[in-house]
């Protein structure tokens, strides 16, 4: 039976601006090498759950992780296990060059910088990205960029990938080498996104946010195109 | 997608002096870039080493044309302005110069060498990073022994400074767009709202950076030092540099020349 990599019990959280709870009483488990998406509208708190699961955010309740229970002391360890691939790009791309970015990864580790290179070329050209090595990324386009960060990460080789929204802002090619990329990766991924055709390529499990609960989990994605149409109906009723 | 000019810079130069290491590199850039700095513009021998110097720079780093022609831009909205503080020049005796200001020659020379100077100065400036690439950079840090933290803080605020340098330029192409070009009503609009939303955009823009840096272990990164084999090349540069600063430094202080 395979382990489990990250557990949310009752996690509930509230911005201190706010009186209201963003998530309340969320509590479910990915297992390793599982791909579950996190599927709501704009504003549910699936950006929330995937800061909170690497510990940007404060939360009550618990979120273990291998195990460990996520608190200060072994914040780092539990992160250097993680990847997490922001909505923006750019914001994660830390240096001028892709693959001093994608070394950089490696470097903290403490990984000797030959070794380092070796590694981060590699991935590159797993991507398709070997020949944009020297180059500035910000040269690149929206979706040669999320590779780029992608690489960062997979570089890596995290046990819990964290994305967000990555589909979005992608042709549908790019959509379905994503999926490609994605499907290869061994790690156990959370992918909160509302874009369901992308969810059902390349995940097994769906969970359903709505107004910071969860509301439905499953695996027949079916049932969230129903959901999206009676949102949708509900909405032209009230117009 | 905008051009990033401060992130171009780095690494466009393809100079011969990119043979030698990092530190010397930076190193005697820095002596060529001080040398400019202190020679004065009213001597003879002052303006021939700056010209001197920036031919020399020019070739050791030979840094590309678009960047040139950016800096020289970038220079002349600099340094020009200063020409409209002709009028307020003083003479030598503290008193402004009186009878026809704008055609006292004393007064252009003064700022004609005050803009020479600051573009020859940001020209050699850039040029010495243009044979750097940001790994460059820090390896040449860490062969001087700085601090790691110091290191990485400096390489950051290099890379945040050209996404600050981005993101305003987007705002700009959106202003233009959403028509502050229509009319000065709209222009005066969106000047008194701009501050504040360049503002917020670049707070949450800095709040998503730190989670990142924080996810990406940015605090914990410790510098690897390369081992770069010095020659004979790394010691020449780094002598003439040298030479030229003390130059410098005699041109500066000995009245007669």
């Amino acid at each position: 039976m395979s382990r489990e990599i990250i557990r949310f019990e009752s996690v509930d959280i509230r911005y201190h601006h706010t009186e209201t709870s963003v998530l309340s009483g969320i509590t479910f488990a990915i297992k390793e090498h599982e791909r579950v998406a996190l599927i709501g509208s704009n504003g549910t708190g699936k950006t929330t759950l995937l800061l909170a699961a690497c510990g940007l955010v404060e939360h009550s309740g618990k979120i273990v992780f291998e195990d460990r229970e996520l608190n200060r002391d072994n914040l780092d360890f539990i992160r250097q296990r993680m990847g997490f691939l922001f909505s923006i790009p750019d914001d994660q791309i830390l240096f001028p060059s892709v693959i001093e970015d994608i070394m950089f990864t490696l470097l903290s580790r403490g990984v000797d910088r030959v070794e380092a290179e070796r590694k981060s070329l590699e991935i590159l050209k797993s991507l398709g990205m070997y020949n944009y090595a020297k180059t500035t990324p910000y040269r690149l386009s929206y979706g040669e960029r999320l590779k780029v960060a992608l690489a960062g990460i997979l570089v890596g080789e995290p046990e819990l990938l964290l994305l967000d929204e990555p589909s979005s802002g992608l042709d549908p090619l790019a959509k379905r080498r994503l999926v490609d990329i994605l499907l290869k990766c061994n790690s156990a991924q959370i992918v909160a996104t509302h874009d369901t055709a992308f969810a059902r390529s390349l995940c097994s499990r769906y969970i359903l946010l709505e107004g910071g609960r969860i509301i439905s989990e499953g695996s027949d994605f079916e049932d969230i195109d129903t959901y999206w149409e009676s949102k949708i109906s509900k909405s032209n009723n009230t117009l | 997608m905008s051009c990033n000019y401060f992130l171009e810079v780095f690494g466009s130069g393809s100079g011969i002096i990119r043979k030698v290491s990092p530190d010397t590199r930076l190193v005697s850039g820095f002596l060529f870039f001080c040398s400019v700095l202190i020679l004065p513009f009213n001597k003879f021998f002052g303006v021939l080493l700056i010209f001197l110097i920036s031919a020399v720079c020019f070739i050791l780093y030979r840094p590309s044309y678009e960047i040139v022609k950016k800096t020289i831009i970038f220079g002349f909205v600099m340094f020009a302005p200063l020409f409209l503080l002709i009028p307020f020049i003083t003479d030598a005796s503290g008193k402004l110069f009186e009878f026809n200001r704008f055609f006292n020659m004393s007064a252009y020379v003064n700022v004609l060498s005050l803009f020479i100077k600051g573009l020859v100065t940001i020209l050699i400036f850039i040029s010495i990073f243009s044979v750097l690439q940001m790994s460059d950079m820090v390896d040449a840090m860490a062969l001087l022994g700085l601090p790691d933290f110091i290191i990485m803080l400096i390489a950051q605020i290099i890379q945040q400074t050209g996404l600050l340098y981005s993101e305003t330029l987007e705002m700009a192409q959106a202003i233009t767009l959403r028509g502050s070009k229509r009319g000065t009503r709209t222009l005066l609009l969106f000047s008194r709202y701009a501050p504040i939303v360049w503002l917020s955009r670049i707070y949450y823009k800095a709040n998503r950076v730190s989670n990142a840096m924080a996810i990406r272990n940015y605090n914990r990164v410790t510098i690897l030092k390369k081992d770069y084999k010095k020659g004979v090349t790394d010691l020449v540069f780094i002598l003439t540099s040298f030479f030229v600063f003390a130059i410098s430094l005699v041109v500066r202080i000995y009245p007669i020349l």
